[in-house]
């Protein structure tokens, strides 16, 4: 029994040893995106708008920023220009629009119009499939009005399910963003 | 029905010499089960031609004097095992035998006699082991799986389920699975040949997390009699197009051997109306057991099995955020649901290795006194590829997890009917998120040491038999945080738990055919690491689930109460039971109020907290057997409520009842089916759930076998219709329920050749 009992104790002392005090490696999270800006510039130059979501912790519990610059200006047509980023990492922001424009015919962004705001958005660009990307929008403005505007990224939707600009429901996919900016048209 | 016997009398002649033509020959000898450990005090045995028995001992130990020499005919029966027939040539010596019986399947005693054991059987899982543990394990009454379409499976027992159930594969806690119902244990069914659920006194000599209840899984044993044999073993399922081929050799030169590899190829299963797309499989498995009988008093073990899957998850069940999931559930078919078949495996899947390594030394000094030494190591590599924007060949989650359990154990028979067990285990956890994922983990690294011990006491005179247990843990940890907010930076944090577990039970037999039961458990568990440290979004449940390290041990008490008949021709085995358990401080993946935004919408958080919950269920097993036709019965019914909030808990299995028959034509040919019938959850609030609980259904199933035997050599044939009428269903325990139905109509075909 005695000699039972040291063996044990030998053999937990020779175990304990090996634990592992390394410690881990903080993955780079190249895939993330944290920031979203959409840049609108009116088509008769006479101004622009941006708008700036922005979430540096991700998953974590710190609130976003949403950030919308101005009202638009009312029956006016708008350039939209989308930009994405990985801002995760203070000291080194990473473009991610490249990356999706790479592989656009598995992207595509949606814009729904929301809340009474009277606008539309149609897509501007297309993959080499001739399918949408939304890379690149056209938005038109109506009455002055309040609402919101919604931007949606799926990834690896079915663009052939007749999915529409308002309506991403029938092309399924991932969602890799959503966020709502509340939107008003002013006089 | 199933079978009986695995090892049918060894025979060892030699007393004294007595004149041929008197009858005035004994034989004599000792009925234990199969793994020659328990000695099945009171079996009957009877002379066929006499028309005359006996009883056995409380030690299983009989003697018949004054036999004619000439064959005869002796029928050896228990509760709970299949009367057997053996035909002796007595040659006018005395005869010892000793017999090896083999309980029914399912029937529902083991080592003692209150505690509910819950046995299925080698041949039983042999001839199922081209379908998943889970298929198998399902057999047994009170037993349900919590399952994520095909890809993973896990038992449920009495609506205890993942962190509050241990599986032990071959006498090792399996590790590597604690967290996420989505991962499945990594077993290979081929290598099972036991398949147990244990609880109260019997399951505190178990390590592991859990609150009572432990799976265990058990290849064949190696004894000094195991025979030189082997088996090929190849089935064909219709549904999925799986092949599934095993090979196994038992030997004995140096060592005693038995080596067994298995080969899986499945493809995409198919639901009544539409393909299943990427729910494909592949799995290789090697398992090596060794035995050396070194002299009577010493014997070593030792084990090794490597267990490789590949296994894709329903390509429509991985979305997003809510609204995704939201878009999915509303569908006739899933997403991404392909016209046809195929054997490919796209993300995203799983990919596991799973190691384990066992040594084991005995030593029995004296008769009835044995001292083991036990090591268990096991690694498991687990890496998830989900669908991703970069390199879908690039795991999202990789760990890597050493685990190492060294255990010394003390039995002891005290008298006739006494029984001391007691021991001491050591186990250490070296979990390691593996970089190059570029996502941050969902779980922690962590240092784990775990060091228990618990003593336990049986004593079975005749009528009133009592058992009691205790067990005292003490749970260290140590886990290595990455911190949310930017910029990142690495944290330690440590916690101690003591737990305690302790279990008493006693059984009283009223006459030779009824008996009754009651134990009461209590059992406090350590939170687990998930529990206390979980961060982030959970892939493929679509929510944030969050940890509290403010988190204490959950305590649980359980009262069991049964009535257990037997008919004295072992005809009709009826057994009840039913139970009451109330946990304190039961850890539940709670949703909180808000949904978190993120960039990629709308989240629900689901948030790990300390509630109290209730328990109250009852199972019925009944066998009986007329004639060649064996009927075996099970109805299990479970309720769990959060009695802090006042609301049903989730995730416990509907009422359900299985009914299978089996009837054997002649002696090699049987013709069988099973009834399932499951019902609708009712007991769960609107709320509780994305969508309201699938509607009851029945499912067929039909098979019929044929045996050749020559000598040794068997040959065996079957085919089996799973799901004959290809009934549309989703279960409620199934997560993938949300996305798609359950698999159809399968037509399998095997055959297994034996020498």
């Amino acid at each position: 029994m005695t000699r039972f009992f040291q063996l044990l104790c030998c053999f937990s002392i020779l175990l304990l040893g090996c634990g592992d005090d390394d410690d881990p490696v903080i993955p780079n999270e190249e895939e993330v995106i944290t920031d979203l800006v959409y840049v609108l510039n009116a088509t008769d130059n006479s101004g622009g708008v941006t708008l700036t979501f922005s979430d540096p912790d991700g998953d974590g519990a710190q609130p976003a920023t949403i950030v919308v610059s101005d009202p638009l200006a009312p029956n006016k047509t708008y350039v939209g220009l989308l930009s994405l980023s990985n801002r995760s990492n203070p000291a080194d922001p990473e473009d991610i629009t490249a990356e999706i424009q790479g592989e656009d015919d598995e992207h595509q962004f949606f814009f729904v119009v929301e809340g009474g705001l009277d606008a539309t958005v149609a897509y501007g660009d297309a993959d080499e499939n001739g399918n949408p990307v939304g890379l690149l929008t056209e938005l038109t403005t109506g009455a002055a009005s309040t609402g919101s505007l919604r931007i949606i990224l799926r990834h690896e939707p079915d663009k052939a399910a007749g999915a529409t600009i308002g309506n991403p429901a029938p092309a399924g996919g991932e969602t890799d963003i959503e966020v709502t900016f509340p939107v008003s048209i002013g006089n | 029905m199933r079978i009986f016997f695995l090892v049918v009398g060894l025979l060892l002649g030699v007393a004294t010499f007595l004149d041929g033509q008197d009858c005035a020959s004994s034989l004599s000898g000792a009925i234990t089960d199969e793994h020659g450990k328990e000695r099945l005090a009171f079996a009957s045995v009877y002379l066929v031609e006499a028309q005359r028995g006996i009883q056995a001992d409380d030690e299983g130990r009989f003697v018949i004097e004054g036999l004619c020499p000439g064959p005869t005919t002796v029928r050896f029966s228990h509760i709970g095992c299949d009367p057997k027939e053996l035909t002796f040539l007595l040659s006018g010596r005395d005869t010892a035998v000793q017999v090896y019986l083999h309980h029914h399947d399912n029937y529902t005693e083991t080592v003692t006699v209150s505690s509910s054991a819950r046995v299925t059987y080698e041949e039983q899982l042999d001839r199922e082991a081209d379908e998943q543990l889970s298929a198998v394990l399902e057999r047994i009454a009170g037993v349900r799986t919590l399952r994520t379409g095909s890809s993973a499976a896990k038992p449920v027992f009495d609506g205890l389920y993942g962190n509050r159930l241990s599986l032990q594969n071959n006498g090792v806690a399996q590790s590597g699975q604690q967290w996420g119902n989505d991962h499945a244990p990594e077993i290979d069914p081929w290598v099972a040949a036991y398949v147990r659920v244990v609880e109260g006194v019997d399951a505190l000599r178990y390590g592991g997390s859990t609150l009572g209840p432990t799976v265990l899984i058990e290849p064949s044993p190696l004894s000094p009699v195991s025979r030189k044999g082997g088996k090929v073993a190849y089935g064909l399922r219709s549904n999925g197009l799986a092949h599934s081929l095993n090979a196994r050799l038992t030997d004995s030169s140096f060592v005693t051997y038995r080596l067994s590899g298995t080969l899986k190829l499945a493809g995409d299963l198919r639901a009544p109306d539409y393909y299943l797309s990427n729910t494909g499989r592949k799995e290789g498995n090697v398992a090596l057991q060794l035995a050396k009988f070194l002299s009577s008093q010493w014997t070593v073990r030792g084990y090794y099995s490597l267990f490789n899957a590949e296994v894709g998850v329903l390509r429509g069940s991985h979305v997003g955020n809510l609204t995704d999931l939201r878009e999915a559930i509303g569908r006739s078919r899933p997403f991404y649901t392909e016209e046809g078949f195929s054997y490919g495996i796209a993300a995203p899947r799983q990919r596991v290795n799973h190691h384990l390594l066992k040594a084991e030394v005995n030593f029995e000094p004296n008769e009835g006194e044995a001292l083991t030494l036990r090591y268990g190591g096991q690694l498991d590599d687990r890496k998830e590829f989900d669908v991703r924007r970069g390199d879908d060949d690039r795991p999202a989650l990789e760990l890597l997890q050493y685990n190492h359990l060294l255990e010394g154990q003390y039995q002891r028979e005290i008298g006739k009917a006494e029984h001391l067990d007691a021991g001491l285990q050591l186990e250490l956890t070296d979990n390691t998120n593996q970089p190059g994922t570029g996502i941050l983990p969902l779980i922690p690294d962590y240092n784990a040491a775990r060091a228990g011990g618990y003593v336990t006491y049986h004593r079975k005179p005749e009528r009133l038999r009592y058992h009691v247990g205790a067990r005292f843990d003490h749970q260290y940890y140590e886990a290595i945080t990455i911190t949310r907010e930017p910029p990142r930076r690495v944290e330690r944090f440590e916690h101690r738990f003591n737990t305690l577990g302790a279990s008493g039970g006693a059984s009283y037999k009223l006459n030779r055919t009824l008996s009754v039961d009651a134990e009461v458990t209590y059992r406090q568990r350590p939170p687990q690491i998930n529990e206390l440290y979980s961060q982030g979004l959970h892939q493929g449940v679509s929510g944030i689930e969050e940890g509290d390290p403010q988190l204490g041990p959950e305590k649980s008490l359980k009262a069991t109460g049964g009535v257990r008949y037997g008919s004295s021709g072992g005809h009709v085995t009826l057994t009840a039971s039913a139970f009451y358990q109330t946990v304190d401080n039961y850890i539940n993946l709670i949703p909180t109020e808000a949904a978190r935004l993120t960039i990629r919408g709308a989240f629900p958080v689901f948030a790990y907290r300390a509630t109290d919950a209730r328990l109250v269920g009852g199972k019925i097993d009944l066998l009986t057997q007329i004639g060649k036709l064996d009927v075996d019965t099970h109805v299990a019914y479970v309720r769990g409520d959060d009695r802090g909030e006042g609301t049903p808990l989730v995730y416990v299995p509907p009422l359900n009842v299985r009914s299978s028959l089996d009837y054997l034509v002649g002696q090699n040919l049987r013709i069988g089916g099973q009834l399932e019938w499951v019902a609708r959850q009712d007991h769960l609030l609107a709320d509780q759930d994305f969508l309201p609980p699938p509607p009851a259904y029945t499912l067929l199933d039909l098979h019929l076998s044929k045996t050749w035997r020559w000598g040794n050599r068997t040959v065996t044939a079957e085919v089996e219709a799973e799901n004959l009428l290809n009934t549309t269903y989703r279960d409620y325990l199934d997560r993938q329920r949300y996305f798609a139905d359950s698999p159809g109509r399968s037509i399998n075909i095997r055959g297994s050749y034996s020498w």
